[in-house]
């Protein structure tokens, strides 16, 4: 469990230029959780999940993981938390593929018959072929390079996963195969997930919990469900609902008797429920 | 935005409406030159002492923190100690005090002071003109400078864009950097390993991706300027015509009388 206790972040704290990136924000992620976080670009969600490894620290406040502090000044790393961050594919330096995703394990001092397991668990997770081991990752597309990078933490195994943007310039079959994939992991492995998202779609299919960030503070946090019924207050914050639940918020306002749906297989469900009641009649 | 070392101000304009960002470009680049060969010409520690209270007034004026100050400042501290350690003891004169066989003598301890100020004076002046001059009116000021390349065939435009584009990326490249950074040691990279060649080693990671990065960004940006018609010929025309005013008549004889001050200064009371 990862608690944010009262976590304000200021940059160039007393020059001209200074920007309250975090503003006294409170948060829990409990053990096994799917969170969604929410909001515009410039809002503050980077900077928050950046404090969770302890790659920034809070410049009032503190967060804490099991009870244990990890954001005290000079203390490292927080292993126990994978970040991957905005355009993860900029961090590619190694001469092959194999020794990119080994940087990481490699780096925790595993042994080699680990790392080697890990790294063909981690090529799985992604959909690599095996085929590319040996190349250079200079050499691959875009989106090949996008998931070289996230197999590169999924290799370190961390109990929290951290995901900002993961799918960013991805082309669709590539968005919905990663994310399916981390979905089917947090199944499987009860591993935490949180997932920094633009795209109201993804976060309504695979979210749980949902918080929106707005100007640095925490506006609204709930489930799903509970958020994407208060469609104008997100739009008012520049946000917007998935466009099939806009579809079915028409419908209902056309005087048709459904519920708010948030995905396409609810949207299923729910549709084909109101046909047979209108053929029913 | 990525926040990692965003925190670096070094080339970094901030605007605060004083009257030292309106001065003239060209002169507040050729005073820094100036400024420059004479805190390099300086013999005695109290011109430069009088050097570095008169610069901290013209922060002041410009509404600059010394704290943005101190950030550039910060970076030269190592430097300096290390060349202070050295010279406090290899200076040979009178001696003040001995430490077992090292012996501290008023000459070596003198130079240090004065090295000391010398390198905090070159910082802090240099880095007021890039705090007080956006990057476009320095361009401009250096356009204005490198005209003699004209006579024989150059493009006084190209230098100064080229130069114009290399500062301007300088904090880019640092943003780059932080995330770099953030991303490798989000795998462990040993950045605070207490052995030396470890932590050197850890910044193999980051280096590489910098280069590509930055290889790539040129691509970029050549293409981009490339399909705007850029052409850096003697025929461009300008949108931003620089005149030199009552404002900067006045800060050049201001300028003036410092430096002549500070000379007379220097020359007069040598070292006492």
């Amino acid at each position: 469990m990862i608690v944010y206790e009262n976590v304000t972040h200021i940059y160039n704290r007393g020059l001209p230029n200074q920007q309250i990136a975090l503003d006294d924000v409170n948060l829990r992620f409990e053990d096994g959780e799917f969170v969604g976080i929410i909001g515009r670009t410039g809002s503050g969600k980077s900077t928050l999940v950046q404090h969770m490894n302890g790659l920034l620290k809070p410049t009032t406040g503190r967060i804490l993981m099991d009870g244990k502090d990890v954001s005290i000044k000079g203390l490292g790393i927080n292993f126990n938390v994978g970040i991957v961050l905005q355009n993860p594919e900029d961090q590619i330096f190694e001469q092959t593929v194999f020794k990119e995703i080994a940087f990481g394990p490699q780096n925790m001092k595993l042994d080699s018959g680990e790392i080697k397991r890990r790294v063909a668990m981690a090529m799985d997770f992604v959909g690599l072929p095996k085929d590319i081991l040996e190349t250079s990752p200079f050499d691959l597309s875009g989106g090949q390079k996008r998931r070289i990078a996230i197999a590169s933490v999924i290799a370190m195994q961390p109990r929290v996963l951290v995901l900002d943007e993961p799918t960013s310039g991805l082309d669709s079959a590539g968005k919905k195969n990663i994310l399916q994939r981390i979905y089917e992991h947090h199944k499987k492995e009860k591993t935490t997930v949180v997932l920094v998202s633009h795209n109201m779609e993804e976060v309504a299919q695979y979210v749980e919990r949902v918080v929106v960030l707005e100007k640095a503070k925490v506006t609204m946090e709930g489930k799903v469900d509970e958020i994407f019924e208060k469609p104008n207050e997100l739009r008012k914050i520049g946000l917007d609902i998935p466009r099939i639940s806009v579809a079915f918020l028409k419908l209902k306002e056309l005087g048709y008797d459904v519920k708010n749906v948030h995905t396409l297989k609810q949207a299923k469900t729910e549709f084909f429920r109101l046909k047979k009641t209108l053929q029913e009649r | 935005m990525n926040p990692i070392l965003q925190e670096v101000t070094l080339g970094n304009f901030l605007q605060t409406n004083s009257v030292v960002h309106k001065i003239d470009p060209r002169l507040k680049l050729g005073s820094v030159f100036v400024y420059t060969i004479l805190i390099c010409m300086f013999r005695g520690i109290y011109a430069l002492l009088l050097t570095f209270v008169a610069l901290l007034a013209v922060y002041k004026g410009a509404k600059i923190p010394l704290k943005a100050l101190w950030k550039n400042l910060k970076v030269i501290v190592p430097i300096i100690t290390i060349a202070a350690m050295v010279n406090i003891f290899l200076i040979p004169g009178s001696v003040v005090f001995e430490i077992w066989f090292l012996k501290v003598t008023k000459e070596g301890l003198i130079f240090t002071l004065m090295m000391f100020f010398r390198a905090s004076c070159l910082v802090s002046g240099t880095a007021l003109l890039t705090f007080t001059t956006s990057p476009g009116s320095l361009v401009d000021a250096l356009e204005y400078f490198a005209r003699p390349v004209r006579m024989f065939g150059g493009s006084p435009n190209e230098i100064a864009m080229a130069i114009s584009i290399a500062i301007r990326f300088v904090p880019t490249l640092f943003t780059e950097l932080g995330k770099i950074i953030a991303a490798q040691k989000s795998r462990v990279a040993p950045f605070d390993s207490p052995k030396l060649r470890e932590r050197l080693r850890a910044y193999l990671p980051v280096i590489v991706p910098l280069f590509h990065i930055t290889s790539k960004r040129a691509e970029d940006l050549a293409c981009a300027m490339e399909s705007r018609c850029y052409a850096g010929n003697n025929k461009r025309t300008k949108f931003r015509i620089l005149r030199f005013g009552t404002l900067d008549f006045v800060a050049l004889v201001l300028m003036l009388v410092c430096a002549v001050g500070t000379f007379w200064v220097d020359r007069w009371r040598l070292y006492s």
